[in-house]
């Protein structure tokens, strides 16, 4: 019996990941400078500033994740978005009817230190996915040295309140936890009345060789609507 | 009769024999002493014989006459190498230190130096050998490594611990001395101090120390002790104290020995001062031998002063030269240590009252921008100016320091500069800062800089560049260029060198002395713009070097003995002081929100989104939400404080800082989401700004997306009032309308109806808000709203509840 749930454990998503950890240089944070303003590109600008700051071909990435292009941006529309790690003083947001892309961060996994990079993104533009708040797909990729996409792995947050019109702003996350990448997704209303804030979290197992993304646990972590 | 001989002097040290060069020589005769002085070969000069007064009064180095005595002269002699001579008074108290010679018979010319002698063409000269003697005494073995001979020996006070809550050290008493702290600070009634009401004086015992000076040197590896004593400008013994927690005074104290190397036994000393501000001057540093005999004894010139950094509020206009505050200008402020806690008696347990100095956020009626002209009441930060107070010192004796230090330094600097590392840190952690958040406010800003500051003699070794008033032209060696904002004609800072006095310390009442002052004119902006910061400050000069070289930072008390300061630790650091929001009266709250509305109207007057409405339109639109919302940008009192509907948390809300809702709104616009920005946090007209943005940008969006498929042409009252409905309701969150039959109905996105903390379901609160906004009456439900057939939706719009400014 106690050999079986030793079993149970090793064998467990959890258990079969390696070591996890964030590389990659830190970016100077020229990012700022968008704060408040329009976002007409296809990826977050400390997304675009990390990936120049480490290399990264962020064309690669697009070819494979939106081979036919990324959708356009349909008239005036948009939404406000931030993110967690990025938040400092004077940059707390920005508009865009058109970033897909919101995190991007390199790791490194096991003992061998593989080097893969995590995308969260989304296939809907900004305001479509304030427009499906009840039920929004994300997907987390993997890519590894090569830009070869080892894994895209979707995940739902859902919204159990249906007020149309309420959600206007995301923020999103990615946290390198041990075991994992640890993704974050927060709804929040701007304007009176309180941000009602709806946070979805998610927790990834991740290995290398080969290469394994999987979603291990999710949860509602925040809920302040009322 | 006596023949005069001239006297060449030399030393002795066991066997060996050397010239005793640039040195004072005292000459005592008949219990006179003259003091004399030897030329780099030697010879004997006297002091007789100057010719001006420049000569005569401060430049006591010109020994221009040679010195003449007769032969068989019975004299008592000792010398020292320091640059100023040892005052008669100090010598003639040290038994035994003198020598005593006969003075002999001429040596052979040849051994003796020879003088040029000046010959006149085309004239009878007569040149003659003139008699010397050589004097021979026992070498003085003493001599100092530290201080710096003619330095600025800057005596400085201990830092008063942080005691933040971030760095792990307590909080320290200086700030909370005679307060309660934590749960006693709250009462049945509320607080048991008066928060932000004037502050009682801290007991002696907490105030900031001054640190003990270090004296390093090296004596004769025969004494047994060594004694140091300080003397003023005209030989008399300063008082001491025998160490740091002494209070008695003391006129000397003893050295320590370390063990003998190459003859000599280094010491160490570090001196207490028993009255400071009265001790600043032009000092010697004397040190005598114990056990040796004869004895010997040494001085050392050094011009002892207080370094200190002070921050003076130059409101209103910023044109004339303000008083550092006090301890008598300290408030009490109340805040939490640790903000957002699960219950209330933690949150208690986090209250802390401290004294420190205010500074207020003013107001000032400006125009609004470089292209809006309105006036309107705009924030702005304290009018400041830096000091580097160096307290102690005359514009004369300044003077008299640089030409000693020109004379009797190896480089002969004809300057003096100091290199000064600024640092002005602003820091708040916001209610909700505990608990990390990615919107949680706290923040912390460094605003450094750095000057470089000469002073110069000219070429009559004068002061250069100095005006009547006691400022040093070109002093600078990067100009500092005015700061345009908040008022026109401030001033520049300025090196003065006369005119000021300073206490030393911040209790009140102290005496002031004459300071040379350097002041330091921080820049709160941001690439050039103009912001605004509260919170706490604090005020550092991190760095501070006289003529390269770090400035001796002196001994801090420790119950082991002396210790140095902290590697980390500045050399100077203001205790931490409170800048604090001032709201501005509602009217001209309106008045500034009008403006920023007209400011983004014009902007934006092509988008169709903005122009739906007017400008008066939008106007009264923000007046009505922004007072609907918070309703002032500061709080007005301290308080521990709940809000169920989004947490059980406890959030502990301070006086004169950025009002507060949770879970993380602040300010007049109560910003949230997005989190608000530093500047929103403090400024209330960028707060407002950015509501209104928020408000004509981006709800306005939102709205015009929901009704843009059914705008009639020309427009007509209606949609406007169904675009501004749909405006205020977006702002609170949902939408209004529907397109129903052929026209817009109300028909909110909200739940009709909640359940409330009994189980009841009652009609959904948030629903009235347009109404409450606009002042309208639209009947959302009938009856008492309980039932599901109370809400007949969608409703009709009537011109009845058409809001304002929509005709």
């Amino acid at each position: 019996m106690r050999g079986t749930a030793l079993l149970l454990v090793l064998l467990s998503p959890l258990a079969l990941a390696g070591q996890v950890r964030a590389v990659g240089k830190p970016i100077a944070g020229e990012y700022v400078r968008t704060h408040d303003e329009t976002v007409t590109g296809w990826a977050m600008p400390y997304v675009e500033e990390y990936a120049a700051a480490n290399r990264i071909d962020l064309e690669k990435i697009r070819k494979q994740l939106f081979p036919a292009g990324i959708p356009a941006a349909a008239g005036q529309r948009y939404s406000l978005l931030s993110s967690n790690e990025h938040i400092r003083g004077n940059w707390t947001f920005v508009r865009s009817g058109s970033v897909v892309v919101y995190q991007l961060q390199q790791v490194e996994v096991g003992k061998t230190a593989e080097k893969a990079i995590l995308v969260l993104y989304n296939r809907r533009l900004p305001p479509e996915v304030i427009d499906h708040y009840l039920q929004v797909e994300w997907r987390l990729a993997l890519f590894d040295s090569q830009y070869v996409c080892s894994a895209d792995r979707p995940f739902t947050t859902r919204i159990r309140h249906d007020e149309d019109g309420l959600w206007d702003m995301m923020y999103t996350g990615l946290e390198t936890a041990v075991a994992g990448p640890v993704l974050k997704i927060l709804y929040a209303h701007t304007g009176g009345g309180g941000g009602r804030d709806q946070e979805f979290t998610f927790w990834f197992s991740l290995s290398a060789r080969p290469w394994r993304l999987a979603l291990v646990k999710s949860a509602q972590t925040i809920d302040l609507y009322r | 009769m006596a023949k005069n001989v001239e006297i060449v002097m030399r030393t002795q040290d066991g066997s060996t024999t050397s010239v005793l060069n640039d040195a004072w020589v005292y000459w005592r005769t008949g219990g006179n002493i003259a003091v004399l002085r030897t030329d780099k070969d030697g010879r004997l000069y006297g002091a007789t014989g100057r010719t001006t007064d420049w000569e005569r009064g401060t430049n006591p180095w010109i020994y221009p006459s040679r010195f003449w005595t007769a032969l068989y002269t019975e004299v008592d002699l000792y010398y020292s190498r320091g640059a100023k001579p040892i005052p008669d008074a100090r010598l003639n108290e040290i038994a035994g230190l003198f020598h005593h010679r006969t003075i002999g018979f001429p040596l052979f010319w040849a051994e003796v130096p020879p003088i040029c002698a000046i010959v006149d063409i085309n004239l009878y000269n007569a040149i003659a050998p003139e008699p010397a003697v050589y004097v021979t005494i026992p070498v003085v073995k003493l001599k100092f490594t530290k201080p710096s001979q003619l330095i600025l020996w800057p005596l400085l006070w201990e830092l008063i611990p942080d005691g933040t809550h971030d760095d792990g050290s307590p909080t320290a008493a200086y700030y909370t001395d005679g307060l309660n702290q934590g749960a006693p600070l709250w009462g049945g009634a509320g607080l048991t101090v008066t928060d932000a009401g004037v502050a009682a004086a801290p007991a002696a015992a907490v105030r900031p120390k001054e640190r003990g000076l270090l004296v390093e040197g090296s004596i004769d590896a025969g004494a047994t002790g060594v004694k140091l004593q300080l003397l003023d400008a005209s030989g008399a013994i300063i008082q001491l104290r025998a160490n740091a927690t002494a209070t008695a005074a003391v006129p000397r104290v003893d050295g320590a020995l370390s063990a003998a190397s190459g003859g000599m036994k280094p010491f160490k000393a570090v001196l207490y001062l028993n009255d400071a501000s009265a001790a600043f001057g032009p000092v010697q540093i004397q040190a005598t031998s114990d056990g040796l005999t004869p004895p010997i004894t040494e001085t050392h010139a050094v011009h002892l002063a207080g370094f200190q950094v002070g921050l003076v509020n130059e409101h209103p206009n910023g044109t004339a030269r303000g008083t550092p505050p006090t301890e008598a200008d300290d408030t009490i402020v109340v805040d939490f240590m640790a903000s957002q806690q699960p219950t209330e008696a933690a949150l208690s347990a986090q209250t802390r009252a401290r004294r420190m100095v205010p500074y207020k956020l003013e107001t000032r009626s400006r125009p609004l921008s470089s292209t809006v002209a309105t006036q309107v009441l705009k924030p702005e930060m304290p009018l400041w100016m830096a000091e580097l107070e160096i307290i102690g010192i005359t514009k004369d004796q300044l003077h008299n320091l640089l030409k000693y230090r020109k004379r009797q330094l190896i480089l002969n600097p004809e300057f003096i500069q100091f290199d000064l590392d600024w640092g002005l840190t602003l820091s708040w952690d916001g209610p909700d800062a505990r608990v990390n958040h990615p919107r949680r406010y706290l923040y912390r800003q460094e605003f450094d800089d750095s000057q470089r500051v000469t002073i110069r003699l000219d070429k009559k070794d004068l002061l250069q560049d100095v005006n009547a008033q006691g400022k040093v032209a070109n002093a600078f060696e990067t100009a500092p260029t005015a700061i345009p904002f908040p008022v026109a004609g401030r001033r520049l800072p300025q090196v003065a060198v006369s005119g000021v006095k300073r206490a030393w310390g911040r209790q009140a009442g102290r005496p002031t002395r004459d300071t040379l002052l350097i002041e330091w004119q921080p820049k709160i902006t941001d690439a050039g713009r103009e912001i605004l910061r509260g919170g706490d400050g604090r005020l550092a000069l991190t760095e501070v070097k006289i003529d390269s070289v770090a400035i001796p930072l002196g001994l801090n008390f420790s119950n082991a003995g002396p210790v140095d300061p902290p590697a980390a630790h500045p050399p100077m650091r203001s205790p931490r002081f409170r800048v604090i929001g001032v709201n501005p009266p509602a009217a001209d709250v309106r008045t500034l929100a009008d403006a920023l509305v007209e400011e983004y109207y014009n902007a934006h007057n092509t988008e169709a989104k903005v122009t739906l409405l007017s400008l008066a339109c939008w106007q009264d639109m923000v007046r009505r939400i922004l007072l609907h919302e918070a309703g002032k940008h500061f709080d007005t009192r301290a308080k521990m404080y709940q809000l169920q509907e989004v947490s059980t948390d406890y959030y502990g809300l301070e006086t004169n800082m950025p009002i507060f809702g949770p879970p993380h709104g602040y300010g007049y616009g109560q910003h949230d989401n997005p989190k608000v920005t530093d500047d929103a946090c403090w400024s209330y007209l960028e707060n407002i700004r950015g509501s209104i943005k928020l408000l004509m940008k981006d709800k306005a969006q939102a709205a015009h997306d929901v009704i843009s498929a059914h705008i009639p042409t020309p427009e007509d009252q209606r949609i406007r009032a169904v675009y501004q409905r749909q405006i205020v309701r977006s702002y609170n969150g949902g939408t209004e309308f529907v397109w129903s039959g052929g026209q817009w109905k109300i028909q909110p996105s909200l739940a009709r109806q909640i359940q409330n903390s009994a189980g009841n379901w009652i009609p959904n609160p948030r629903l009235r808000y347009p109404n409450q906004v606009l002042g309208t009456g639209v009947q959302y439900w009938t009856g008492t709203g309980a039932n599901a057939s109370d809400f007949t939706w969608p409703i009709t719009f009537t011109a009845a509840n058409f809001g304002p400014e929509t005709a």
